[in-house]
Protein backbone atom coordinates (compact mmCIF):
# COMPACT_ATOMS: atom_id res chain seq x y z
CA UNK A 1 0.00 0.00 0.00
CA UNK A 2 1.30 3.44 -0.84
CA UNK A 3 1.03 6.69 0.98
CA UNK A 4 0.32 8.62 -2.06
CA UNK A 5 -2.99 6.50 -2.75
CA UNK A 6 -4.29 9.39 -0.91
CA UNK A 7 -2.06 12.41 -3.15
CA UNK A 8 -3.73 10.55 -6.28
CA UNK A 9 -7.35 11.03 -4.73
CA UNK A 10 -6.70 14.55 -3.55
CA UNK A 11 -4.96 15.59 -7.24
CA UNK A 12 -7.67 13.89 -8.56
CA UNK A 13 -9.87 17.13 -7.56
CA UNK A 14 -13.84 16.23 -6.69
CA UNK A 15 -16.05 15.32 -9.04
CA UNK A 16 -17.69 18.11 -11.25
CA UNK A 17 -21.53 18.46 -11.13
CA UNK A 18 -20.98 19.32 -15.28
CA UNK A 19 -19.22 15.70 -15.79
CA UNK A 20 -22.04 13.68 -13.86
CA UNK A 21 -25.16 15.39 -15.68
CA UNK A 22 -23.24 14.55 -19.07
CA UNK A 23 -22.91 10.77 -18.02
CA UNK A 24 -26.74 10.85 -16.87
CA UNK A 25 -27.94 12.31 -20.55
CA UNK A 26 -25.56 9.72 -22.17
CA UNK A 27 -27.58 7.07 -19.90
CA UNK A 28 -30.84 8.47 -20.39
CA UNK A 29 -30.05 9.08 -24.31
CA UNK A 30 -28.21 5.36 -24.73
CA UNK A 31 -31.83 4.07 -23.42
CA UNK A 32 -33.65 5.71 -25.56
CA UNK A 33 -32.06 4.41 -28.64
CA UNK A 34 -32.32 0.67 -26.69
CA UNK A 35 -35.82 1.16 -26.05
CA UNK A 36 -35.69 -2.26 -23.73
CA UNK A 37 -35.50 -1.21 -19.95
CA UNK A 38 -34.95 -4.82 -19.20
CA UNK A 39 -31.68 -4.70 -21.15
CA UNK A 40 -31.11 -0.86 -20.32
CA UNK A 41 -33.27 1.49 -17.82
CA UNK A 42 -33.30 4.90 -18.06
CA UNK A 43 -32.20 7.19 -15.64
CA UNK A 44 -35.57 8.63 -14.90
CA UNK A 45 -37.06 5.32 -14.44
CA UNK A 46 -34.22 4.40 -11.84
CA UNK A 47 -35.25 7.66 -9.75
CA UNK A 48 -38.64 6.71 -9.96
CA UNK A 49 -38.12 3.12 -8.41
CA UNK A 50 -35.75 4.57 -5.92
CA UNK A 51 -38.42 7.17 -5.03
CA UNK A 52 -41.48 4.24 -4.34
CA UNK A 53 -38.72 2.22 -2.54
CA UNK A 54 -37.81 4.59 -0.31
CA UNK A 55 -41.01 4.44 1.47
CA UNK A 56 -41.08 1.26 1.87
CA UNK A 57 -40.07 0.02 5.55
CA UNK A 58 -38.19 -3.03 4.62
CA UNK A 59 -35.60 -0.53 2.33
CA UNK A 60 -34.13 1.01 5.75
CA UNK A 61 -34.45 -1.85 7.61
CA UNK A 62 -32.25 -3.46 4.81
CA UNK A 63 -29.73 -0.47 5.02
CA UNK A 64 -29.11 -0.65 8.34
CA UNK A 65 -28.47 -4.50 8.72
CA UNK A 66 -26.14 -4.45 5.72
CA UNK A 67 -24.60 -1.23 6.84
CA UNK A 68 -24.30 -2.44 10.95
CA UNK A 69 -22.95 -6.14 9.51
CA UNK A 70 -20.61 -4.62 7.52
CA UNK A 71 -19.12 -1.03 9.87
CA UNK A 72 -18.54 -4.09 12.81
CA UNK A 73 -16.64 -6.20 9.97
CA UNK A 74 -14.14 -2.67 9.26
CA UNK A 75 -14.69 -1.60 13.36
CA UNK A 76 -12.99 -5.26 14.62
CA UNK A 77 -10.50 -5.65 11.62
CA UNK A 78 -9.81 -2.14 12.03
CA UNK A 79 -8.88 -2.15 16.25
CA UNK A 80 -7.71 -5.57 15.82
CA UNK A 81 -4.96 -4.60 12.69
CA UNK A 82 -3.63 -1.60 14.63
CA UNK A 83 -2.98 -3.66 17.77
CA UNK A 84 -1.24 -6.75 15.43
CA UNK A 85 0.86 -4.50 14.03
CA UNK A 86 1.95 -3.03 17.15
CA UNK A 87 2.73 -6.79 18.18
CA UNK A 88 4.05 -7.64 15.14
CA UNK A 89 6.73 -4.19 15.98
CA UNK A 90 7.43 -5.41 19.60
CA UNK A 91 7.70 -9.14 18.50
CA UNK A 92 9.88 -10.39 15.75
CA UNK A 93 7.98 -13.50 16.43
CA UNK A 94 4.48 -12.51 16.06
CA UNK A 95 5.36 -10.60 12.80
CA UNK A 96 6.43 -14.26 11.93
CA UNK A 97 3.08 -15.94 12.54
CA UNK A 98 0.81 -13.05 11.29
CA UNK A 99 2.87 -13.02 7.68
CA UNK A 100 1.11 -16.36 6.36
CA UNK A 101 -2.54 -15.48 6.78
CA UNK A 102 -1.92 -11.56 6.04
CA UNK A 103 -0.59 -13.22 2.77
CA UNK A 104 -3.65 -15.41 2.28
CA UNK A 105 -6.32 -12.24 3.23
CA UNK A 106 -4.56 -10.10 0.42
CA UNK A 107 -4.37 -13.01 -2.16
CA UNK A 108 -7.22 -15.02 -2.18
CA UNK A 109 -9.96 -13.63 -4.64
CA UNK A 110 -12.74 -12.62 -2.65
CA UNK A 111 -15.25 -14.73 -3.86
CA UNK A 112 -13.26 -17.84 -2.85
CA UNK A 113 -13.48 -16.90 0.88
CA UNK A 114 -17.26 -16.30 0.29
CA UNK A 115 -18.37 -19.50 -1.29
CA UNK A 116 -15.81 -21.07 1.47
CA UNK A 117 -16.93 -19.51 4.31
CA UNK A 118 -20.85 -20.04 3.92
CA UNK A 119 -19.38 -23.49 4.63
CA UNK A 120 -18.77 -22.56 8.29
CA UNK A 121 -20.30 -19.42 9.05
CA UNK A 122 -24.30 -18.70 8.71
CA UNK A 123 -24.93 -16.23 5.98
CA UNK A 124 -26.46 -13.83 8.34
CA UNK A 125 -23.20 -12.68 9.68
CA UNK A 126 -21.01 -13.91 6.51
CA UNK A 127 -20.80 -10.13 5.25
CA UNK A 128 -19.18 -9.21 9.04
CA UNK A 129 -16.01 -11.94 8.12
CA UNK A 130 -15.76 -10.93 4.58
CA UNK A 131 -15.51 -7.33 5.16
CA UNK A 132 -13.23 -8.00 8.48
CA UNK A 133 -10.84 -9.96 5.48
CA UNK A 134 -10.83 -6.97 3.38
CA UNK A 135 -9.89 -4.93 5.76
CA UNK A 136 -7.36 -6.36 8.29
CA UNK A 137 -4.47 -6.98 5.66
CA UNK A 138 -4.61 -3.47 4.59
CA UNK A 139 -4.96 -1.51 8.15
CA UNK A 140 -2.25 -4.40 9.56
CA UNK A 141 0.05 -3.80 6.71
CA UNK A 142 0.14 0.44 6.56
CA UNK A 143 0.09 0.73 9.92
CA UNK A 144 3.44 -1.17 10.75
CA UNK A 145 4.86 0.17 7.92
CA UNK A 146 3.79 3.74 9.56
CA UNK A 147 5.30 2.40 12.72
CA UNK A 148 8.88 1.35 11.17
CA UNK A 149 8.60 4.47 9.43
CA UNK A 150 8.52 6.71 12.05
CA UNK A 151 11.40 9.32 12.01
CA UNK A 152 14.54 7.83 14.05
CA UNK A 153 15.42 11.32 14.85
CA UNK A 154 11.94 12.17 16.28
CA UNK A 155 12.30 9.51 18.89
CA UNK A 156 15.75 10.21 19.69
CA UNK A 157 14.41 13.91 20.26
CA UNK A 158 11.93 12.48 22.77
CA UNK A 159 14.54 10.83 24.27
CA UNK A 160 17.08 13.36 24.73
CA UNK A 161 13.84 15.44 26.41
CA UNK A 162 12.92 12.88 28.19
CA UNK A 163 9.81 13.00 27.19
CA UNK A 164 7.52 10.30 29.67
CA UNK A 165 6.65 7.55 27.09
CA UNK A 166 2.90 7.77 26.62
CA UNK A 167 3.43 11.46 25.50
CA UNK A 168 5.62 9.95 22.70
CA UNK A 169 3.19 7.42 21.60
CA UNK A 170 0.08 10.16 21.36
CA UNK A 171 2.06 13.19 20.26
CA UNK A 172 5.15 11.32 18.15
CA UNK A 173 4.26 7.99 17.16
CA UNK A 174 1.00 8.53 16.35
CA UNK A 175 1.27 11.83 14.50
CA UNK A 176 3.63 9.72 12.43
CA UNK A 177 1.42 6.86 12.13
CA UNK A 178 -2.20 8.36 11.49
CA UNK A 179 -1.40 9.10 8.09
CA UNK A 180 -0.69 5.60 7.38
CA UNK A 181 -3.91 4.55 9.26
CA UNK A 182 -6.16 6.85 7.26
CA UNK A 183 -4.77 6.03 3.88
CA UNK A 184 -5.45 2.58 4.93
CA UNK A 185 -8.75 3.55 6.14
CA UNK A 186 -9.54 5.36 2.51
CA UNK A 187 -8.59 2.10 0.21
CA UNK A 188 -10.33 -0.25 3.07
CA UNK A 189 -13.89 1.26 3.45
CA UNK A 190 -14.37 1.29 -0.24
CA UNK A 191 -13.96 -2.20 -0.35
CA UNK A 192 -14.91 -3.86 2.91
CA UNK A 193 -18.52 -1.97 1.59
CA UNK A 194 -18.37 -3.50 -2.03
CA UNK A 195 -17.24 -6.86 -0.72
CA UNK A 196 -19.60 -7.24 2.12
CA UNK A 197 -22.10 -6.78 -0.11
CA UNK A 198 -21.20 -9.23 -2.64
CA UNK A 199 -20.85 -11.30 0.42
CA UNK A 200 -24.94 -10.91 0.79
CA UNK A 201 -25.66 -11.67 -2.75
CA UNK A 202 -24.16 -15.13 -2.88
CA UNK A 203 -25.01 -15.96 1.03
CA UNK A 204 -28.54 -14.14 0.20
CA UNK A 205 -29.46 -13.22 4.25
CA UNK A 206 -32.52 -12.24 4.69
CA UNK A 207 -33.55 -8.65 4.64
CA UNK A 208 -30.63 -7.59 3.56
CA UNK A 209 -29.09 -5.09 0.53
CA UNK A 210 -27.83 -8.22 -0.92
CA UNK A 211 -30.79 -9.94 -1.04
CA UNK A 212 -32.66 -7.21 -2.83
CA UNK A 213 -29.84 -7.29 -5.22
CA UNK A 214 -30.36 -10.80 -5.70
CA UNK A 215 -34.15 -10.77 -6.12
CA UNK A 216 -33.70 -7.64 -8.53
CA UNK A 217 -31.41 -9.93 -10.60
CA UNK A 218 -34.12 -13.11 -10.59
CA UNK A 219 -37.08 -11.06 -11.52
CA UNK A 220 -34.64 -9.41 -14.31
CA UNK A 221 -35.91 -6.38 -12.49
CA UNK A 222 -33.82 -3.69 -13.97
CA UNK A 223 -35.20 -0.28 -12.46
CA UNK A 224 -34.38 -1.95 -8.86
CA UNK A 225 -31.20 -3.04 -9.75
CA UNK A 226 -29.98 0.06 -10.77
CA UNK A 227 -31.67 1.68 -8.28
CA UNK A 228 -29.99 -0.47 -5.29
CA UNK A 229 -26.35 0.39 -6.89
CA UNK A 230 -27.79 3.95 -6.90
CA UNK A 231 -27.85 3.53 -3.22
CA UNK A 232 -24.83 1.25 -2.49
CA UNK A 233 -22.89 3.97 -4.28
CA UNK A 234 -24.19 6.67 -2.11
CA UNK A 235 -24.23 4.94 1.46
CA UNK A 236 -20.50 3.76 -0.06
CA UNK A 237 -19.43 7.47 0.03
CA UNK A 238 -20.99 8.38 3.10
CA UNK A 239 -19.84 5.52 5.14
CA UNK A 240 -16.02 6.33 3.60
CA UNK A 241 -16.85 10.13 4.41
CA UNK A 242 -18.38 9.44 8.01
CA UNK A 243 -15.35 7.67 8.71
CA UNK A 244 -12.45 9.30 7.47
CA UNK A 245 -14.19 12.60 8.89
CA UNK A 246 -14.07 10.73 12.69
CA UNK A 247 -10.39 9.67 12.22
CA UNK A 248 -9.57 13.28 11.65
CA UNK A 249 -11.37 14.55 14.52
CA UNK A 250 -9.68 11.96 16.59
CA UNK A 251 -6.33 12.61 14.93
CA UNK A 252 -6.87 16.55 15.85
CA UNK A 253 -8.15 15.98 19.18
CA UNK A 254 -4.92 13.69 20.25
CA UNK A 255 -2.52 15.79 18.91
CA UNK A 256 -4.14 19.03 20.96
CA UNK A 257 -1.56 19.64 23.91
CA UNK B 1 31.02 19.36 39.98
CA UNK B 2 33.10 19.35 36.89
CA UNK B 3 32.03 18.71 33.18
CA UNK B 4 34.48 16.88 31.27
CA UNK B 5 35.73 14.31 28.79
CA UNK B 6 39.10 12.48 29.18
CA UNK B 7 40.70 10.38 26.35
CA UNK B 8 37.49 9.87 24.39
CA UNK B 9 37.97 7.69 20.94
CA UNK B 10 35.16 6.72 18.54
CA UNK B 11 35.57 5.73 15.41
CA UNK B 12 33.34 4.10 12.38
CA UNK B 13 34.91 1.13 10.67
CA UNK B 14 38.71 2.31 9.82
CA UNK B 15 37.33 5.91 10.14
CA UNK B 16 38.61 7.35 13.59
CA UNK B 17 36.71 10.63 14.38
CA UNK B 18 38.14 11.72 17.67
CA UNK B 19 41.21 10.56 19.20
CA UNK B 20 42.25 10.82 22.90
CA UNK B 21 40.16 13.88 23.17
CA UNK B 22 40.10 15.17 26.63
CA UNK B 23 38.14 18.85 27.81
CA UNK B 24 36.43 20.50 30.54
CA UNK B 25 33.90 22.50 30.19
CA UNK B 26 33.47 26.11 31.46
CA UNK B 27 29.93 25.48 33.90
CA UNK B 28 27.32 28.02 33.63
CA UNK B 29 28.76 29.71 30.17
CA UNK B 30 28.58 28.86 26.48
CA UNK B 31 31.01 26.68 25.12
CA UNK B 32 31.50 27.29 21.37
CA UNK B 33 32.65 24.18 19.13
CA UNK B 34 34.80 25.73 16.16
CA UNK B 35 36.35 23.82 13.51
CA UNK B 36 36.74 22.03 10.16
CA UNK B 37 34.27 19.69 8.88
CA UNK B 38 34.82 15.99 9.93
CA UNK B 39 37.32 17.02 13.05
CA UNK B 40 34.25 15.14 15.05
CA UNK B 41 32.68 17.93 16.43
CA UNK B 42 29.12 16.53 15.88
CA UNK B 43 30.16 13.62 17.09
CA UNK B 44 31.21 14.63 20.31
CA UNK B 45 28.19 16.75 20.75
CA UNK B 46 26.74 13.33 20.10
CA UNK B 47 28.23 11.32 22.99
CA UNK B 48 27.69 14.38 25.40
CA UNK B 49 23.93 14.51 24.66
CA UNK B 50 24.16 10.14 25.36
CA UNK B 51 22.59 9.52 22.00
CA UNK B 52 26.18 7.63 20.60
CA UNK B 53 28.41 5.49 22.86
CA UNK B 54 32.29 6.34 23.06
CA UNK B 55 34.52 3.61 22.22
CA UNK B 56 37.12 4.63 24.88
CA UNK B 57 37.57 7.35 27.50
CA UNK B 58 35.68 9.48 30.15
CA UNK B 59 32.98 11.21 30.69
CA UNK B 60 32.83 13.30 33.53
CA UNK B 61 29.99 14.84 35.16
CA UNK B 62 27.07 14.07 32.46
CA UNK B 63 25.43 11.10 33.54
CA UNK B 64 22.55 11.88 35.23
CA UNK B 65 22.13 15.66 33.93
CA UNK B 66 18.93 17.05 32.14
CA UNK B 67 19.40 17.55 28.47
CA UNK B 68 18.25 20.16 26.18
CA UNK B 69 18.83 20.44 22.62
CA UNK B 70 18.78 22.47 18.98
CA UNK B 71 20.17 19.54 16.85
CA UNK B 72 21.58 20.42 13.59
CA UNK B 73 18.10 19.25 12.09
CA UNK B 74 15.02 20.75 13.51
CA UNK B 75 13.25 17.25 14.72
CA UNK B 76 9.51 18.78 14.97
CA UNK B 77 6.83 17.02 15.22
CA UNK B 78 5.54 18.40 11.88
CA UNK B 79 1.72 17.78 12.29
CA UNK B 80 1.79 19.86 15.72
CA UNK B 81 1.80 23.69 15.88
CA UNK B 82 4.58 25.30 17.20
CA UNK B 83 3.38 25.93 20.48
CA UNK B 84 2.38 22.19 20.85
CA UNK B 85 6.04 20.99 19.85
CA UNK B 86 7.28 23.28 22.31
CA UNK B 87 4.52 22.46 25.10
CA UNK B 88 5.78 18.83 24.49
CA UNK B 89 8.54 19.07 25.56
CA UNK B 90 8.25 21.39 28.74
CA UNK B 91 7.03 20.79 32.20
CA UNK B 92 3.12 20.36 32.73
CA UNK B 93 2.99 23.88 34.57
CA UNK B 94 4.20 26.13 31.46
CA UNK B 95 1.43 28.16 29.96
CA UNK B 96 0.42 29.18 26.71
CA UNK B 97 0.96 32.54 27.80
CA UNK B 98 4.45 31.77 28.07
CA UNK B 99 5.31 30.00 25.28
CA UNK B 100 3.28 32.63 23.34
CA UNK B 101 5.69 35.24 24.77
CA UNK B 102 9.16 33.28 24.17
CA UNK B 103 7.55 32.71 20.44
CA UNK B 104 6.76 36.65 20.27
CA UNK B 105 10.55 37.22 21.43
CA UNK B 106 11.69 35.42 18.25
CA UNK B 107 8.95 37.09 15.89
CA UNK B 108 6.43 34.13 15.75
CA UNK B 109 3.68 34.86 17.75
CA UNK B 110 1.45 35.25 14.42
CA UNK B 111 2.50 31.34 13.82
CA UNK B 112 2.19 29.67 16.99
CA UNK B 113 -1.09 27.77 15.92
CA UNK B 114 0.03 26.61 12.70
CA UNK B 115 1.50 22.97 12.08
CA UNK B 116 5.06 23.59 11.92
CA UNK B 117 5.18 21.98 8.85
CA UNK B 118 3.50 25.02 7.24
CA UNK B 119 6.29 27.23 8.75
CA UNK B 120 9.70 27.96 6.61
CA UNK B 121 12.93 26.60 7.32
CA UNK B 122 13.88 29.76 9.38
CA UNK B 123 10.67 29.46 11.25
CA UNK B 124 11.53 25.68 12.19
CA UNK B 125 14.55 27.01 13.27
CA UNK B 126 13.38 29.49 15.78
CA UNK B 127 10.88 26.55 17.29
CA UNK B 128 13.40 24.48 17.87
CA UNK B 129 15.51 27.24 19.24
CA UNK B 130 12.18 28.29 21.50
CA UNK B 131 11.74 24.53 22.30
CA UNK B 132 15.22 23.76 24.07
CA UNK B 133 15.51 27.34 25.63
CA UNK B 134 12.14 26.31 27.38
CA UNK B 135 12.52 22.69 28.30
CA UNK B 136 14.44 22.23 31.79
CA UNK B 137 17.64 21.27 31.69
CA UNK B 138 21.44 21.59 33.35
CA UNK B 139 23.38 21.56 29.96
CA UNK B 140 22.06 22.45 26.67
CA UNK B 141 23.35 21.42 23.29
CA UNK B 142 23.41 23.12 20.23
CA UNK B 143 24.41 22.36 16.70
CA UNK B 144 24.81 25.02 14.41
CA UNK B 145 21.61 26.98 16.15
CA UNK B 146 21.47 30.17 13.78
CA UNK B 147 22.50 28.70 10.66
CA UNK B 148 19.89 29.58 8.02
CA UNK B 149 19.01 32.44 9.47
CA UNK B 150 19.20 35.66 7.52
CA UNK B 151 21.36 38.86 9.53
CA UNK B 152 18.22 40.12 11.24
CA UNK B 153 16.75 37.66 12.56
CA UNK B 154 20.05 36.17 13.84
CA UNK B 155 20.75 39.13 15.85
CA UNK B 156 16.85 38.86 17.40
CA UNK B 157 17.64 34.99 18.40
CA UNK B 158 20.90 35.57 19.88
CA UNK B 159 19.51 38.63 22.35
CA UNK B 160 16.73 35.85 22.96
CA UNK B 161 19.13 33.40 23.53
CA UNK B 162 21.58 35.57 25.74
CA UNK B 163 18.99 36.19 27.73
CA UNK B 164 17.64 32.51 28.13
CA UNK B 165 21.03 31.34 28.36
CA UNK B 166 22.31 33.41 30.97
CA UNK B 167 24.35 31.98 33.93
CA UNK B 168 23.62 28.25 31.84
CA UNK B 169 25.48 25.83 30.95
CA UNK B 170 25.77 25.73 27.05
CA UNK B 171 27.42 23.61 24.39
CA UNK B 172 27.13 24.75 20.98
CA UNK B 173 28.85 23.92 17.82
CA UNK B 174 29.58 26.69 15.35
CA UNK B 175 31.25 27.76 12.49
CA UNK B 176 31.44 30.97 12.94
CA UNK B 177 34.23 32.42 14.72
CA UNK B 178 32.28 35.91 15.27
CA UNK B 179 29.56 34.03 17.35
CA UNK B 180 31.82 33.33 20.07
CA UNK B 181 32.31 37.04 20.76
CA UNK B 182 28.80 37.68 20.15
CA UNK B 183 27.59 35.33 22.75
CA UNK B 184 30.52 35.97 24.82
CA UNK B 185 31.57 32.12 24.82
CA UNK B 186 34.48 30.21 25.45
CA UNK B 187 35.97 28.84 22.39
CA UNK B 188 36.69 25.36 22.05
CA UNK B 189 38.92 24.74 18.47
CA UNK B 190 38.80 21.37 17.70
Amino acid sequence: MKISTMQDNKNGGKMKLWAVCFWLIVWQFASMQIGQEILLVSPVSVIQCLIREIQTPEFWHSIVSSLCKIALGFLIAFSTGILAAILSKVSRLIRDVLQPPVQVMKSVPVASFIILCLVWIPSKNLSIFISFIMVFPIIYSNTLQGIERTDRELLEMGALFDIPWHRRIRYIYLSEVMPYVTTASSVALGMCWKAGIAAEVIGIPKGSIGEKLYQAKIYLNTPELFAWTVVIIIISVLFERSVLALLHGITKRLERI
Amino acid sequence: MELAVKEICKSYGEKAVLKDFSYTFARNHITCILGESGRGKTTLLRILMGLEQKDAGEIIGFEKIKRSAVFQEDRLCKNLSAVANIKLVCSRDITKEEVMENLERVGLADSADQPVQELSGGMQRRVAIVRALMAEYDVLFMDEPLKGLDADTKEQVTRYLLEKTAGKTVIMITHEPEEVVRLNAVELKM
